[in-house]
């Protein structure tokens, strides 16, 4: 059977109750981890401004902040900053607006997930990056050290992340391959 | 999001800025097929010669234009969770 199934309006996920569970917990991380500027409720450009001015800073030091979001410039830091000071607020409230659209789907489960045609974007951006923070976590930097990783041994500390980041992609593939 | 279909060979070379996309391990070949096919527009053949391209060689510039496109274009692909970046040709 798989996994997804198109309907009417979008895609139908068929899977358990673990499996809902699983990534409603990694998507919460995930919003910590994006900690977007205080949504202000209104589109009032001084209140989002104050919003985005009182955000913490995102953590440069973790390697999977950087792969979220990476320098637009490479080889002109003044712009890659220019551009960072620019868009990065931006990025963080986009991200957390497709988490918060997955983590909708997920609270009203049925006979499966139903993921809306418009929704199904948000919902592999989300996968994307989970997969990306858990790849970082993991040290995945190059195809051969993907290798690696997707052959640990099952008493290795990191064999459950890795488990979970195959999980992922198939979870991804599958959607992809519905559409 | 998504944006007209742009004649990628034709923009090339009249645009002074391109959005390069770069290889990287975490990003499946299939996904990386299906944002440039979602995001410019490109038919199916062309999404899949550019993330070829991208693997085999590292890096493909996948559009072309003015620098405020291109970075239009560079903040879509990081919200993909691509690796990218823009630069003059």
């Amino acid at each position: 059977m798989k996994a997804f199934k198109r309907s009417r309006d979008g895609l139908l996920w068929r899977c358990s109750a673990n499996e809902v569970r699983l990534l409603e917990s990694l998507v919460e991380q995930f919003v910590e981890l994006v900690d977007p500027p205080h949504a202000a409720d209104t589109d009032d450009p001084l209140s989002v401004l104050q919003g985005e001015m009182e955000a913490d800073p995102l953590d440069r030091d973790d390697p999977a902040i950087e792969r979220l979001f990476p320098s637009a410039y490479r080889s002109d830091e003044a712009a890659a900053e220019e551009f960072r000071s620019l868009t990065e607020a931006s990025m963080r409230r986009a991200k957390a607006a497709d988490d918060r659209i997955v983590l909708a789907d997920l609270a009203d489960v049925g006979d499966g997930v139903a993921i809306a045609k418009a929704d199904v974007d948000a919902w592999l951006r989300t996968t994307n990056g989970l997969r990306i923070v858990l790849g970082a976590r993991l040290g995945i930097e190059t195809a051969a050290l993907s290798e690696v990783a997707e052959n640990l041994p099952e008493d290795h500390p990191a064999y459950a992340a890795v488990e979970i980041y195959q999980w992922l992609g198939y979870v991804q593939t599958a959607m992809l391959d519905a559409l | 999001m998504s944006v007209a279909e742009r004649p990628l060979d034709e923009t090339l070379g009249q645009n002074p800025w391109v959005c390069i996309v770069w290889d990287d391990p975490v990003n499946t070949m299939v996904y990386v097929t299906y944002v440039f096919a979602t995001y410019f527009g490109y038919p199916k053949k062309k999404s899949e010669q550019l993330m070829m391209q991208v693997h085999n060689e590292g890096k493909a510039a996948v559009s072309a234009g003015s620098r405020e496109a291109m970075e239009t274009d560079v903040q879509a692909m990081h919200a993909y969770g691509l690796q990218a970046s823009l630069d003059r040709q």
